[in-house]
């Protein structure tokens, strides 16, 4: 029975390192480990000239402007407070639309434009039919007028 | 709603994603029970062994 | 209710009991996948507002990705018991578990590269839930790789016991990977997992997939259990006057 009861303080111990060890490498990741940067960031001047890093945000509404005889885009990314310009020679995927976010992968320029190699849709995370989407909508603008939109969409 | 749903040009993904997990998920079961029968197998070699091991010592 | 839960942890006892419950298990797998995919596919929208047909997927997607992290608990788990118990069995439900929660989480980055690649333009990319996931993977094959280059049974258990303990330092993060309290902290190509955003019908669809998948979790791994018993116990006298050895 000592024995038994030995190991099971053992186990406990190695248990409790274990998730202190995880909340651990939480913690240290927070803001460290983005997985893209907000144009604000990137705007403060957070990156090197001519590094490669991945830009995200949300695309401006009637930002988006195609070159009638090549794939040439242009759009805005923005996370409401700070506009990027994007340009990008290819295809765009199939979620990417304004007001949805996208995130791009490419260098900034010295003239502030942003040129991505590569354009990802963000996923929505909405799961619902055009109609129940309409209705819920509606309601969330009525209760968040006030509020920025920023953590409500931007974030997504 | 209610009627089979056309995949539009998205079949490829959708039936590649069911198709690998079914393949996946008969493929399991399936080697588990040969793996069980060739143990089984293994089991009654054993136990003849011990049998003819019995015989013999009884012979003797 | 008293039953004698030690007597169901002698491998002689489990056995038969596994024997008569596997095809329950299988059964009830099949019939709930069954309704699952009826109901994803029959029973929910064609049009979503920002989602194309490919958000079927999410009914093999989801619950495989859940049924990959929960059982690397389960795995854990059942290591931890065997720790603590020095049972046998417990030890052969870890590693019985370990095959299949690699499977669930193959079909995991699988699906989620067949679903990437149409909405988000592409197959892989290095985001922290993805990262975080394919680490899991690791971490399976690397417990039954250990496992399997130690011959001794008993130490074989135990020193994989404890990588699969310290393995589990991932589980938290990659479930924070996606689910963070302020987004301004981590980001990354996935959405947040939220329930309030999801159709009834393609949740319900979804959920009901999640328990085929637990079904057939329970039976997979009570099979690959009873071979082990078999294989770990050839030699002793119960295994080898069971029915199906000595009439087969």
């Amino acid at each position: 029975m000592k024995a038994r009861q030995k190991r099971f303080i053992l186990v406990g111990i190695g248990v409790i390192g274990v998730a202190a060890a995880s909340a651990l490498i939480i913690s240290a990741l927070r803001g460290n480990m983005n997985y893209y940067l907000t144009p604000t960031k990137v705007m403060a001047g957070e990156v090197a000239e001519g590094e490669l890093f991945r830009l995200g945000g949300m695309v401006r509404k009637g930002s988006l402007k195609r070159d009638t005889k090549g794939l040439d885009v242009e759009f805005i990314l923005t996370d409401y407070k700070t506009d990027v310009t994007v340009r990008y020679n290819g295809i765009l995927p199939d979620l990417f639309k304004e007001q949805q976010s996208a995130v791009t992968k490419g260098k900034l320029g010295t003239d502030h434009i942003f040129y991505a190699e590569e354009v990802l849709a963000k996923h929505d995370p909405s799961y619902m039919p055009p109609e129940v989407k309409e209705s819920l909508h509606l309601d969330k603008k009525q209760s968040s007028e006030a509020a920025p939109a920023i953590n409500d969409k931007a974030s997504n | 709603m209610g009627e089979w749903p056309s995949f539009g040009s998205y079949g490829f993904y959708i039936l590649w994603t069911y198709g690998l997990t079914l393949i996946l998920m008969l493929l399991e079961p399936t080697v588990l029970k040969i793996q069980r029968q060739s143990i089984l197998k293994t089991v009654r070699r054993l136990v003849k062994i011990r049998q003819r091991g019995n015989q013999e010592a009884i012979n003797k | 209710m008293n039953i004698n839960w030690f007597k169901y942890a002698a491998p002689s006892s489990f056995y038969p009991l596994a024997g008569k419950l596997i095809p329950w298990f299988m059964g009830l797998a099949l019939l709930l996948s069954l309704l699952g995919l009826y109901w994803g596919f029959f029973k929910t929208p064609n049009v979503l507002t920002h989602q194309k047909e490919y958000y079927r997927i999410i009914f093999i997607h989801v619950p495989a990705v859940w049924m990959g992290m929960w059982l690397y608990v389960m795995m854990v788990f059942w290591a931890l018991v065997g720790l603590v118990f020095n049972t046998r069995l417990s030890y052969m439900f870890a590693s019985a578990i370990a095959p299949t929660g690699a499977l669930f989480t193959v079909i995991g980055l699988w699906t989620g590269a067949f679903w990437g690649q149409p909405s988000w333009g592409t197959w892989w990319d290095w985001d922290p839930r993805m990262t975080s996931f394919l680490i899991l993977l690791f971490l399976y094959i690397g417990y039954m790789a250990l496992q399997s280059a130690i011959d001794d049974s008993r130490r074989a258990d135990k020193a994989s016991a404890i990588l699969a303990l310290v393995g589990l330092v991932m589980v938290p993060v990659i479930y924070w990977s996606v689910n963070c309290p302020n987004p301004a902290e981590c980001s990354s190509l996935h959405q947040e997992s939220s329930t309030q955003q999801i159709e009834p019908n393609i949740f319900f669809a979804m959920m009901v997939m999640v328990l085929a998948f637990w079904f057939y979790a329970f039976g997979v791994v009570c099979m690959r259990v009873r071979t082990l018993i078999l294989q770990r116990e050839k030699h002793t006298q119960w295994v080898q006057e069971l029915e199906e050895v000595q009439h087969g």
